[in-house]
């Protein structure tokens, strides 16, 4: 015992005294881990991933893509990247519609649910993961009509979108995160639509008015607030001429609900 | 007189890409008898190793034929009747006396109760029976030459080939190591051992051999080597007056006296009688 | 008495491995098991044993890396001039000085440690309890399906009964308006069932079960579609229906994973002809280590098949072990040859 301790005595002090001053949480404990067996595990993920890509079917892809960037935890282009890939990914031994939609809400929210999960480690890259969580239910509805039939009671993509883009304004207050946000609003607008929330369709259409005011290219915006009356307008219930929206491909999502 | 080693022109020569080639060995011609203890001897990068090495099989002469007990030093028959006890540490450090020669016993096939009594018996006589589990790259450099040479006896060789045996040896593992091989070769064995002990090779062998750069410079006993026609007188309970007497007589008779010293035994021999004494010996 | 194990090379090799190899291997176990427990991948209902695969890798290479340089450490005649190398050499049998034994103590060593990762670690990451053998038929000689060309035949052993297909071929660029591919699968000229979805693209994997039958051939019947397929191996899988214990499987991996050791060995002895320790130490390391990575012999896809309970014994392990075994052989003739000639 005592030659353990004149032997081994420094170091268990050193390490005491870390631990004391630096006071680190399970995060930083399981990167320290991490970092540790990085270079054991890292060539044996990354094989297995490539591996699975030619061979195996998405789920496993999936695990293997998150076993191996349990080690790469900031390359958040690579969580997106695999996030997308297994969201998007088909069933084809299901044929069922609705069955097909179900499955894929699951893989929608699996992904989205690991994206998240990754956002404390994601540091400067925090945006790029907050833009692929907002735009990743979008992407997944097109590729799969049965999901956006069944995410469609509920606002649609757009409206899992909104808060991803909302918390990337809070987080990352630039006025190109701004102008993201306020040009997305008839895409969620028409979601809300789609499921039935006339009025909170319109209160996005009107904070999207006032946010116009900021929008850096003014010239644009006045362009874009004055389709926007026009929007609100019609579904307030007022005869407008839409010649002018119906032009503009970027409110094509809402021009069905308004006629 | 059964002959154990012959050598015909034995000759063996390194050559290396871009350097001058080594002459290690130049045409040699041996004859060595079976009970005798010989010595080799030879500065540094004389050949000494290299002979050794031949006639173990472990060199292939680049010239020349060799035969040890009538067979080609490799000859898988004289695995266990020549034994090589090669300088330097010995191999597989982590074994324990006991395990390596279980090792060397099973190698030599014999079987494992006679190998293991083999070895108890050696280990015992080179006192090395009290290092129980302990590792052999543990051992000094001294146990390390006992229990080499335990190795070495294990498959009771007629042959022994020893290189520098006692070398990092005390004075009393030089004496055991001495008297074991002296019982070898009275057993009918041939102890061809290298050695730079000057005084081990002059009190031990029968017969020197002695090269310098591969080549053979002398051979013969120690006292056709060292023949003179000097003879000493030793005497004792003279005093310093009847010493020059003697010495006057000496040369009123012809002689001429060379020196008169007060002779002293070497250390060796001191160590040799407190080792007897030890023993229980007189 | 000394024990058995300390007389002969193969054995005394083995004990060495196992006393520095033991410890490591047991401690990437423990962490591996611990990583992958303690953190699953989320995969939703659906299991994926299969992607645990470097979990089980990770330990059984380090059992691997462990023993070999262990015993290369161990063995003096490995690497020239080495500290009382001339005593083996005297003594060991055969004209490299107790290497062949050596590996083989090597191997010995590595298969007592990678057993029980093979055989309980992998039950331990998700392995299921049975496993079934994957048979990938020779495709025919031009095995490009199409509207022109409707049919392709697969021959099949007659050593098991067959209980499903699964499909993953390339596909073409579409010939008109896309229109995925839509199959038939026939068995013995019976129709077993259609592929419950079109394939449109590739790397789309498409399986189609039926009840265990024997199966002497199975064809495949483009019944409609735009999207031209082909065929190379490995793109129609038969299914076993035979129930094989995942313990004999994880015997098979075990196995599996000598094969490039013993390459990686006889290659490091051959190294040693010419080189010192610390050479012949790099060249196993390296060598153990690219081919791992690498995917040399058939080590890595077969962990990947005792996960997902896929019957490690086919063809193509077999020709990818038996082609390590013939560079582990060669190595050590040509170690020899060079050992001669010095």
């Amino acid at each position: 015992m005592i030659a353990f301790a004149r032997r081994h005595g420094p170091a268990v002090l050193g390490l005491a005294i870390a631990a004391v001053a630096l006071q680190p949480d399970g995060d930083e404990l399981r990167e320290l881990g991490a970092a540790i067996v990085r270079p054991a595990v890292l060539p044996f993920a990354w094989r297995s991933l490539g591996d699975a890509g030619r061979t195996a079917d998405p789920v496993e892809a999936f695990a293997r893509a998150q076993h191996l960037m349990r080690f790469l935890p900031a390359w958040i282009d690579g969580h997106c990247a695999f996030a997308f890939r297994y969201a998007l990914s088909e069933e084809p031994a299901v044929t069922d519609e609705r069955q097909r939609g179900e499955r894929a809400r699951v893989r929608l929210e699996l992904a989205m649910a690991w994206l998240e999960s990754v956002r404390p480690r994601a540091g400067r890259h925090e945006l790029d993961l907050l833009q692929g969580l907002a735009f990743l239910p979008e992407v997944a509805c097109r590729r799969e009509p049965a999901l956006a039939a069944l995410l469609a009671t509920s606002g649609g993509a757009a409206a899992m979108a909104d808060p991803w883009l909302a918390e990337a304004e809070r987080r990352f207050p630039s006025a190109a995160v701004r102008e993201q946000r306020t040009f997305f609003a008839p895409t969620l607008a028409a979601g809300l639509l789609a499921a039935g929330d006339r009025s909170g369709a319109i209160a996005v259409l009107l904070a999207a008015i006032e946010r116009s005011r900021d929008v850096r290219d003014q010239e644009l915006a006045t362009i874009w607030r004055q389709r926007l009356q026009d929007v609100v307008a019609r579904l307030q219930g007022a005869p407008v001429d839409l010649a002018a929206v119906a032009a503009d491909a970027r409110f094509a999502l809402l021009l069905p609900h308004l006629r | 007189m059964t002959l154990a080693v012959s050598t015909r022109q034995l000759a063996v020569t390194f050559a290396s890409r871009g350097n001058p080639a080594v002459h290690a060995l130049q045409p040699l011609d041996l004859d060595l008898a079976a009970g005798r203890i010989v010595g080799v001897l030879g500065p540094n990068g004389s050949g000494k190793t290299t002979l050794l090495r031949v006639l173990a099989g472990l060199q292939a002469p680049t010239h020349g034929d060799v035969t040890v007990l009538g067979h080609a030093p490799g000859s898988a028959s004289l695995r266990r009747q020549v034994a090589f006890q090669p300088a330097g540490a010995l191999p597989l450090g982590v074994l324990s006396a006991r395990e390596f020669l279980a090792w060397v016993g099973a190698e030599l096939r014999l079987a494992n109760a006679d190998s293991d009594a083999r070895a108890e018996h050696w280990l015992r006589r080179l006192e090395l029976d009290r290092t129980g589990r302990r590792q052999l790259r543990t051992f000094s450099t001294g146990m390390q030459k006992r229990l080499a040479l335990a190795a070495a006896l294990l498959g009771d060789p007629a042959v022994l080939l020893l290189d520098e045996p006692t070398a990092g040896l005390d004075p009393f593992g030089s004496a055991l190591v001495m008297d074991i091989l002296r019982e070898r070769a009275a057993a009918g064995a041939l102890v061809l051992m290298a050695s730079h002990h000057l005084l081990e090779v002059e009190e031990i062998c029968d017969e020197v051999i002695v090269l310098y750069e591969g080549a053979l410079r002398a051979r013969g006993t120690i006292d056709e080597l060292l023949a003179s026609d000097a003879h000493a007188l030793v005497v004792r309970g003279l005093d310093d007056a009847a010493l020059a007497g003697l010495a006057e007589t000496a040369r009123q008779r012809g002689g001429e006296v060379l020196r008169i010293e007060r002779p002293r035994d070497h250390l060796f021999a001191l160590f040799r009688r407190l080792a007897q004494r030890r023993d229980g010996g007189t | 008495m000394t024990p058995p194990a300390a007389r002969g090379i193969v054995l005394m090799t083995s004990r060495r491995c196992l006393q520095l190899a033991t410890l490591p291997t047991l401690a990437a176990a423990a962490a591996c098991w611990l990583v992958a427990v303690w953190s699953p991948p989320a995969t939703g209902p659906t299991a994926a044993p299969g992607a645990a695969s470097p979990w089980l890798a990770l330990p059984t290479c380090t059992a691997v890396f462990a023993c070999t340089i262990a015993g290369v450490l161990f063995w003096p005649t490995f690497a020239r001039g080495r500290e009382g190398s001339d005593w083996v050499v005297r003594l060991a049998r055969g004209g490299l000085g107790g290497v062949p034994q050596a590996i083989l103590g090597i191997l010995l060593a590595q298969l007592l440690l990678t057993l029980p990762l093979a055989c309980g670690l992998a039950r331990a990451l998700g392995a299921p309890a049975v496993a079934h053998l994957h048979h990938a038929p020779p495709p025919p000689a031009a095995p490009l399906l199409a509207a022109a060309r409707r049919s392709l035949e697969f021959a099949l052993p007659a050593t098991d009964e067959w209980c499903a297909v699964h499909v993953q071929p390339l596909a073409g660029l579409p010939t008109a308006d896309l229109v995925g591919a839509a199959l038939a699968i026939h068995g013995d000229g019976e129709l077993l069932g259609n592929l419950p979805a079109r394939i449109v693209q590739t790397g789309q994997r498409v399986e189609l079960s039926f009840p265990r039958r024997p199966l002497r051939e199975v064809r495949v019947e483009y019944v409609d579609g735009s999207v031209p397929l082909a065929f190379p191996p490995g793109a129609l899988v038969v299914v076993g229906a035979t129930d094989r214990s995942t313990l004999w499987n994880g015997l098979l991996l075990a196995l599996v994973a000598l094969a490039p050791a013993f390459a990686a060995c006889a290659l490091a002895a051959l190294a040693g002809t010419a080189a010192g320790t610390p050479t012949v130490v790099t060249v196993l390391a390296s060598l153990v280590f690219v081919g791992t990575i690498g995917g040399v012999g058939a080590f890595d896809g077969a962990v990947t098949a005792l996960l997902r309970g896929e019957w490690i014994a086919s063809a193509a392990v077999r020709n990818a072990s038996l082609t390590c075994g013939a560079i582990g052989a060669s190595a050590l003739l040509a170690a020899s040859l060079a050992r001669r000639r010095t």
